[in-house]
């Protein structure tokens, strides 16, 4: 059963685009943002700050203007919703040079959208620009991916061979606290190409894809903690870790599969989910109810799993009867595909949960078209309710 | 008057007739007087007065002669009076004197009785006096007995006087010898016993002794059964040992010929004299026990409650025993079943022939020794079960057999594939391609010929287990004790040989299919290394299980009807109506196998798929990855990577081809080809170029349409800068193709088809390509570059998928343009000097 508020909503960005994030740092609020990223090598790219109105169904978009080059990946900042960064990439004598900078939006974007739109009917080139803060370049060097701590006093960025660890407490002047880098050997095949904070431990540990493998590193010492190889032959795309389970993380590939593993133990993995047909780009965790999991992959659907079974969320419910409890884990304890959304026609490159909405997430694919879809209704209920519908 | 009688009417009440009762004188002489005339009346005057005076005559001498009748009576009454008279005296007289007779004869008694008792009481004193002796001697007599080991006579004799001795046991002296007597007895009997408890095997006699002494029966008995419990444990340990001695030959027989002289028995031998010596001693043990504890009358007076009641305690006794005795038998028999030696007897004949004989004798014998219906019961149970048993070693052994088999022809499969692959897969130059063709023409063989033999192997491995499960049926009447043939061959065909056997070996296939070809069972914990079986492998397994199931089931079904008599049904509805005891079967769950088959060999299929598709795309990934497509030289040749991606295509196309052709969809694919007008004349090169080969290859690209990116997005990529506005117009028309164009679906209805095999394959390929060329920043020289790769691809790859390319324009279109899209400076190549780049290869 489709209800009206379950149809996806679907918003159109100009240009092809890879990179898409959910805005988190506005504490009391809940409205849902997304920033979509443009890659585009002719045209100017732009930044689009998206806001949900939950109630209108609406969604408010402001266009920035990206002038530095095409977006491929992006990332937010988790203390400051005006605040993020991205990868992006320009031509530079016939070299490609992937750079990273954090930027601000401009002004309140609450109190100025209204004017956004008649900037934007007028003329293209009227996109604000965005206001720079601070690079995280290193010379000579193409950073990949950039990761904020959950506190926001760090960003991690990586380059094909190293790890960077910027401090970045003092406002506007980032300062590299720590650098890693992978050992030469392994360097010559592989390079990094992913990363992403682990919310545990301090948050003191980093896990990075080195093409089929995933190292995780040891921020105190830089040294690698664990590694899995051969997770994804032939390169793993994402890594997501749980959020609610300190050793156990997901990853997925180029072998079409999404996999589940515990740190601790990383020479078998825990689950295997094989429902994709292509290379699987993005997994992503529910921050808030870590059983559901968006997948998107370049066979142009994106979806949505409850893994009960390694959740952190109990099964079943402590306050209902005994045989209704028996049914419920029947239910909940069986791992399942809730649902394809299959409303993009091109590869979906990202996935993304919406950072203070458990139940929505955005997926954009390259054509440019970012779908906003919802947990189906029985499925939410489930979850909350703990009982079979 | 009898005239006139006569003469007038013959009225009775005729009152003028005179002789009748009605006569009335008045009207008789009335009638007279007026109608008779004088003379008439004088007449009858005269006649009635003659008649009168004669009748009064004839009057006077009846009451006369009566009269002295009378009085002559009386005469005689007085007579007699007076002679009565006479007699009573003298009776009475007789009477007086019989009396005195009487008190004479009292008299003569009375005298005569005395002398008579005194006659009578010595005589019996002298008998007492003779048993009195007797008694008294006793005592030493036994001892004398016991002392001569004599111990029956003993015995015997005490048995005769106990009773006696109980009787008078009040009066001392006789009390005295009684506890003498039984002194002795005593001792005699602890000597019994002791002999009885000391002695390995029980002789019946001391037993028998031993009862007649009154010994409870309930102890004898069971120690009487416990004591040969040794003597037949003795025999079932040295039939053990025989069986492990023939263990070990069978064992060391492959190593030493030496041992082969002394070949084992078999089976059938090995029963009948297992059986011989032990239950035949089982059988006589049981007929001396029947003898002494249930067929004896107790010779100790007792209720005859009381000795039916201990009679049947030792029934109970013996009964349990038995059972005992024979549930380790069988046991062992169950070890000789299940041991290497016996059990993997390849005679089935002979195997079934030893069941049967088992079974037959046991259940002929059994019978005779027990009692009741339970003992029966548990018995008859024990050989049922045993009988389950043995046909599921049976089965086991096929299985093992049959698993065996299997995965010989898998290694042997594996062996024969690693010597072919790396020879096929090493190929780079073209001088080797001769060699190649010749290679490959043998893995074409092989391919077929593999599936074929294997197909065969199993099928008929499977078919001769039939017909060997089938033997249980013939020809043998252990069903006897079963009663029931028909029940019986039913209760077989469906359980064991159907459910048993067929259904579970079709699910370890699928298992083993499933366990080690495929990773589609997501549960798999552990990270398998997915390239452990060769791609070759996959696909040869996978025809297997197609023709397997397409061929070899129904063959096997058919085979299993003849064989078992039975029917295999298609619904169960049929079956109800038909009752329990129909000869049909239910065929869903060999339909619910079948499609588990049909799963499998498409799981396979995608596991080759997906293997070919990695390899090759792990090529192309690999070219344009380390490839600086920024910086390139002006495009003059096809990169050797097409090349190679089209050898490898063809090689696999060569395979799949050997395997899976089209034949049987042709005609919806002529269907489709129709509708695809625009490609149609392309269907007539399919023979020429796919047939030719790798040899055949030449580029029809003079016809061919050239790929080209789409308009739109060559639009956007070279219109103008950032100031025009036809950013979004451009955006809806790019994607406006795709509205008309279905999704790609790598699986998608695959089918067990060349074609469909190939399109899935190169669908993997140029989504990776795709994919790649996303990721990547080019020149104009590396626009142009990937545009003569991908027309050179374009040309060869159409006659892989016969004539449904509509895909793969799509999906090389798709490449061209989103390499234009990602292209700094997109000017593109002539149609013309691509043609020439892609033939000048």
């Amino acid at each position: 059963m489709v209800d009206d508020d379950e149809a996806p909503l679907i918003y159109g960005v100009e240009f092809q685009a890879r990179a898409l994030c959910a805005v988190s740092g506005v504490p009391d609020d809940d409205t849902v943002r997304f920033l979509v990223g443009t890659q585009s090598i002719k045209f100017e790219n732009q930044i689009h700050f998206l806001e949900y109105e939950e109630e209108a169904g609406l969604l408010n978009k402001s266009i920035y203007s990206h002038r530095a080059g095409e977006i491929w990946r992006m990332a937010s900042s988790p203390t400051d919703h005006r605040r993020f960064a991205t990868i992006y990439q320009n031509i530079q004598d016939s070299n490609i040079v992937s750079k990273c900078t954090v930027w601000q939006i401009p002004f309140d974007s609450n109190t100025e959208e209204g004017n956004s739109p008649t900037i934007d009917a007028s003329t293209n080139q009227l996109h604000q620009p965005l206001r720079k803060r601070f690079d995280l370049n290193v010379p000579n060097t193409n950073i990949i991916d950039v990761e904020w701590e959950t506190n926001g006093e760090r960003i991690a960025s990586i380059s094909e061979t190293n790890i960077y660890i910027w401090n970045v407490e003092q406002p506007d002047t980032p300062s590299i606290s720590s650098t890693g880098a992978i050992d030469s050997k392994s360097s010559a095949i592989h390079k990094l190409s992913c990363c992403r904070w682990n919310p545990h431990m301090s948050t003191n540990q980093l896990a990075t894809t080195l093409g089929p493998h995933i190292r995780g590193w040891d921020l105190r010492s830089m040294k690698p903690s664990f590694s899995i190889d051969n997770a994804h032959p032939p390169c793993v795309r994402d890594i997501d870790y749980n959020p609610n389970r300190q050793y156990h993380l997901m990853t997925c590939g180029d072998d079409c599969r999404v996999k589940f593993w515990d740190v601790r133990k990383t020479n078998e993995c825990l689950k295997i989910l094989t429902d994709h047909s292509h290379w699987v780009w993005s997994a992503r965790y529910n921050r808030f109810h870590d059983q559901l999991i968006v997948t998107s992959s370049s066979d142009t659907r994106v979806i949505l799993f409850n893994i009960a079974s390694l959740s952190s969320e109990p099964y079943g419910s402590l306050n209902t009867s005994e045989d209704v409890k028996e049914e419920t884990e029947e239910l909940v304890n069986e791992d399942r595909l809730i649902c394809v959304f299959d409303e993009h026609e091109e590869s979906v490159y990202s996935a993304q949960w919406a950072s203070n909405d458990p139940w929505l997430l955005a997926s954009l694919s390259y054509d440019g078209r970012l779908i906003l879809n919802r947990v189906p209704k029985n499925e939410k209920f489930q979850i909350l309710l703990r009982c079979p519908t | 008057m009898n005239s006139s009688r006569a003469n007038n009417f013959p009225s009775t009440y005729d009152p003028t007739n005179i002789d009748s009762p009605g006569f009335d004188p008045e009207t008789y002489v009335t009638k007279l007087l007026r109608e008779s005339r004088l003379t008439s009346l004088i007449e009858k005057e005269q006649l009635l007065t003659k008649q009168i005076k004669t009748l009064d005559n004839e009057m006077q001498t009846l009451v006369y002669e009566n009269y002295n009748k009378f009085i002559s009576a009386t005469d005689t009454i007085r007579q007699m009076k007076k002679d009565f008279k006479t007699m009573e005296d003298e009776m009475k007289r007789l009477m007086s004197t019989m009396s005195s007779v009487n008190t004479n004869n009292d008299q003569i008694h009375g005298k005569l009785d005395k002398s008579r008792g005194e006659i009578r009481k010595l005589t019996s004193i002298h008998l007492l006096l003779h048993k009195l002796q007797y008694l008294f001697q006793l005592p030493t007599k036994l001892k004398e007995y016991a002392d001569d080991n004599q111990y029956e006579l003993a015995v015997n004799t005490y048995t005769k006087a106990s009773k006696a001795l109980q009787k008078y046991e009040h009066i001392p002296s006789f009390n005295h010898i009684q506890q003498s007597c039984t002194e002795t007895m005593n001792v005699i009997r602890d000597e019994l016993k002791s002999r009885f408890d000391q002695q390995q095997t029980a002789s019946s006699d001391t037993v028998k002794l031993l009862l007649q002494l009154g010994e409870s029966s309930d102890y004898l008995a069971k120690q009487y059964l416990h004591q040969n419990r040794p003597r037949l444990e003795q025999l079932l340990e040295f039939m053990k040992q025989q069986l492990i001695i023939a263990e070990n030959q069978s064992n060391a027989g492959s190593t030493n010929p030496l041992s082969q002289q002394m070949h084992p028995m078999d089976i059938l031998e090995f029963i009948d004299t297992s059986y011989n010596s032990y239950i035949k001693s089982l059988h006589e043990f049981v007929e001396s026990y029947d003898m002494l504890f249930i067929r004896h009358s107790s010779t100790i007076s007792s209720s005859p409650s009381i000795e039916d009641e201990t009679k049947e305690r030792c029934k109970y006794y013996l009964e349990e025993y038995l059972l005992e005795c024979y549930s380790a038998y069988v046991e062992f028999i169950r070890n000789l079943f299940e041991s290497k030696f016996y059990g993997q007897e390849d005679e089935t004949e002979l195997y079934v022939r030893a069941i049967d004989r088992f079974l037959r004798r046991s259940s002929n014998d059994i019978y005779k020794y027990l009692f009741t219906q339970n003992a029966i019961e548990k018995i008859r149970l024990m050989l049922d079960s045993f009988l389950t048993f043995a046909i599921e070693c049976r089965l086991k052994f096929y299985h093992a057999n049959l698993d065996r088999h299997f995965h010989e022809q898998i290694l042997e499969l594996r062996k024969s594939l690693t010597m072919i692959s790396p020879a096929t897969n090493e190929q780079t130059s073209f001088d080797k391609q001769q060699q190649q063709q010749q290679q490959t023409q043998q893995t074409q063989i092989n391919l077929t010929t593999f599936v074929d033999k294997m197909l065969k192997q199993l099928t008929n491995d499977i078919k001769y287990t039939f017909q060997n499960l089938s033997t249980f049926l013939n020809g043998t009447e252990m069903i006897g004790n079963t009663g029931k043939k028909n029940v019986f061959a039913r209760q077989f065909a469906v359980n064991h040989v159907w459910n048993g056997f067929f259904l579970i070996l079709l699910n370890r296939l699928i298992a083993y299919f499933e366990h080690e070809y495929t990773t589609a069972s997501s549960c798999s914990a552990t990270v398998r290394h997915e390239q452990s079986s060769p791609p070759i492998l996959l696909l040869i397994l996978s025809k297997l299980i197609l023709n397997f199931d397409s061929s070899s089931i129904p063959y096997l079904c058919t085979v299993f009807e003849e064989k078992f008599n039975l029917i295999i049904e298609n619904n169960q509805r049929n079956e109800s109506q038909k009752g329990g005891n129909s000869l049909s079967l239910d065929r869903s769950k060999l339909t619910a196998i079948q499609k588990q088959f049909n799963v499998i060999a498409k799981h396979l299929l995608k596991q080759y798929i997906c293997s070919q598709g990695y390899t090759l795309s792990q090529m192309l990934r690999k070219s344009i990855e380390t490839r600086d497509w920024l910086n390139t030289i002006e495009p003059r040749h096809v990169r050797s990577v097409m090349k190679r991606i089209v050898e490898d295509l063809t090689q696999i196309d060569k395979q799949v081809m050997m395997l899976y052709n089209d034949h049987q969809s042709s005609s919806a694919l002529g269907s489709m080809s129709s509708s695809y007008g625009r490609y149609h004349h392309r269907s007539n090169l399919t023979g020429s170029v796919g047939g030719g080969g790798g040899g055949g290859r030449s580029s029809d690209g003079g016809r061919r349409t050239i790929i080209m990116p789409r308009s739109s997005a060559l639009d956007r990529a070279t219109s103008g800068g950032p100031g025009s506005s036809g950013g979004s117009a451009s955006n809806l028309q790019l994607n406006f193709h795709k509205v008309f164009n279905e999704k790609l679906d790598i699986f998608i209805d695959l089918q067990f088809q060349k074609t469909s095999i190939l399109s899935s394959i190169i669908k993997l390929l140029l989504k990776t390509y795709l994919e790649c060329i996303r990721l990547k920043t080019f020149s104009r020289y590396g626009l142009q570059q990937v545009q003569v790769d991908i027309n050179y691809l374009y040309n060869y790859l159409w006659s892989f998928v016969n004539n449904d390319d509509r895909f793969i324009t799509n999906l090389l279109e798709e490449i061209v343009s989103s390499t234009a899209m990602r292209c700094l400076d997109p000017v593109l190549m002539e149609a013309s000097v691509i043609t020439v780049i892609c033939e000048g290869n």
